[in-house]
């Protein structure tokens, strides 16, 4: 009498078709090539912060160094008036203080602050 | 994705191959839509990147899905199971033979016996891979190696 257990082992695996392998195969270089066969480079997270920590620093240091724009003198810093003509009718004399940077005046002229250069 | 990863999918195929296309062709009865399963569960190990830490009950889960799908999309021309290995194993009309008898097998039954005596994959590993305990596959797996025995003997008679 056949023992069905002993037939069973005893029978081969069938072989797998070649056009399997060849796909299998395909499916593995595409995939590979999809992933550069690495992970993507990330930047860690203390490099982030490493490099915010340096950027602050320097800004620190060298801020002595950088020369602001002195901000336009308002109506309260003008002492004394030495303009004797008025320039145009709608211009207003704000302040005979000159502007330490440009060495000019500052007018309002409809509603907006302009520098007086010579010649104006 | 490192290329130790791919070297273990290739290991993976290259161990089981056999065994995998062996499976899908025991449920789908046609070797195209065997390969298509096979080549479909290789295609899901690179989509996912890792390697389960048990992989031959995990390949031969994923097959028995892609085949079920393939089964449900419908059945095409059927196709012998135990032709392969000419010249090796019982003789043709012995195989003929125990290829009838499992296949008037309970289906249930008719796989377990397969991923047994066929695949050598143990019933921790057959419980995985149709979902229940390692004892209800022992239990299929008895029942059915004495139905196919009684089988045998009839056709010998």
């Amino acid at each position: 009498m056949t023992d069905p257990e002993k037939l069973i082992g005893a029978t081969p695996l069938p072989e797998p078709p070649e056009s399997l392998n060849r796909r299998v195969a395909a499916a593995m270089d595409e995939a590979r090539h999809r992933h550069g066969g690495r992970r993507p480079a990330m930047v860690p997270l203390w490099a982030f912060a490493a490099g915010c920590m340096a950027c602050t620093l320097i800004g620190f240091l060298i801020h002595p160094l950088v020369e602001w724009p002195a901000p336009p003198p308002t109506a309260s810093d003008g002492v004394g008036v030495v303009i004797v003509e008025p320039l145009r009718r709608d211009l207003r004399v704000l302040g005979t203080k000159p502007d330490r940077k440009q060495r000019s005046f500052w007018l309002e002229e409809r509603g907006e602050l302009k520098p007086l250069v010579r010649g104006n | 994705m490192s290329t130790d990863f791919f070297d273990q999918v290739r290991r993976c195929y290259v161990e089981n191959h056999r065994g995998l296309f062996g499976y899908a062709l025991s449920l789908t009865r046609n070797r195209a839509a065997a390969e298509d399963a096979v080549h479909a569960v290789i295609c899901r190990l690179l989509d996912r990147g890792t390697i389960p830490s048990e992989p031959r009950p995990y390949l031969y889960r994923a097959v028995r899905n892609a085949a079920v799908d393939t089964w449900r999309r419908g059945a095409s021309r059927e196709e012998p199971l135990f032709d392969g290995g000419a010249g090796s194993g019982p003789d043709p009309e012995l195989r003929l033979q125990l290829e009838a008898c499992l296949f008037r097998l309970d289906t249930d039954q008719r796989e377990v016996i397969l991923l047994k005596a066929w695949q050598g994959l143990t019933f921790r590993e057959i419980g995985e891979v149709r979902g229940q305990p390692a004892n209800s596959a022992a239990s299929l797996y008895r029942r059915g190696l004495h139905k196919l025995k009684a089988l045998l003997e009839e056709k010998e008679r």
